[in-house]
């Protein structure tokens, strides 16, 4: 914890010249994030239904009832 | 944006106390999305569903715009600056991110909160009330919001390459 920068001015002492490239740990969360990105898009797209409107269809346009509605109805 | 020394730490102050509290009204939000998942109490999984709508409306939402526009002054006022710093980037990517997210899910939360509200289930009905999303959705922001607390806390360092410029830059200026 004590070599961490606590201000602007203490990191740009620690930054080595103008052009230096992404820390380490910038590239780490990177490729993370591009897996888990990557992941959820693929999930999506195979799981299909999901979003806020996947609950929309009938509310008010006249689309059919989703199952939840449906059974709500049956045994309210 | 240049602020007085004062209003600097309001701003701080309520940005901290609005990240963080969102922190904890997701931690609240998850019990209630698990409670309403896992619970045999019709009455537990009704309640569950429409707490989480009102938390989503009247929490989660305001702390979250709450966040969003004290991090923006925040970072803009002092010489961390947005764009600098690649931590400062990285939290501002996961608020709006988050943000984004739960205003799209609102939707989704207001219509279980109807559902749930509008019928009286026995048991035996409530087996499509039981939805995984809202605890699958919490898990993520609980992920996020962690992440962008831990960042905020240890600031490691790095510089984008427009916070290089931008020293040196101001290191030209400055030099005779």
């Amino acid at each position: 914890m004590t070599d961490q920068p606590s201000s602007p001015e203490r990191e740009d002492r620690a930054d080595r010249g103008p052009t230096a490239g992404p820390p380490r740990w910038v590239k780490v969360s990177g490729i993370i994030t591009l897996i888990l990105v990557v992941l959820l898009l693929i999930v999506l797209l195979a799981g299909g239904n999901h979003g806020p409107g996947r609950h929309q269809s009938s509310r008010g346009h006249g689309g059919s009832l989703p199952s939840v509605a449906i059974a709500a109805h049956n045994w309210g | 944006m240049a602020l007085t020394p004062r209003l600097r730490k309001l701003a701080l102050t309520t940005h901290v106390t609005s990240s963080v509290g969102w922190l904890g009204a997701v931690i609240a939000f998850l019990a209630l999305s698990i409670a309403g998942l896992t619970s045999q109490d019709p009455q537990t999984i009704r309640g569950a569903y429409l707490v989480m709508e009102l938390t989503g409306w009247f929490v989660l939402v305001p702390l979250s715009l709450a966040s969003l526009a004290t991090g923006l002054v925040c970072s803009l006022s002092s010489a961390w600056g947005l764009f600098r710093h690649y931590w400062v980037l990285f939290k501002l990517v996961i608020n709006l991110v988050a943000t984004i997210v739960l205003l799209l899910y609102m939707q989704t939360l207001e219509h279980l909160g109807d559902v749930a509200a509008a019928t009286t289930m026995s048991s035996g009905g409530l087996g499509g009330l039981r939805d995984p999303s809202p605890a699958l959705h919490a898990a993520a922001a609980l992920l996020l919001l962690l992440v962008a607390t831990t960042l905020a806390i240890y600031k490691p360092r790095g510089m984008t390459r427009y916070g290089q410029r931008t020293q040196h830059r101001q290191r030209t200026l400055l030099l005779p």
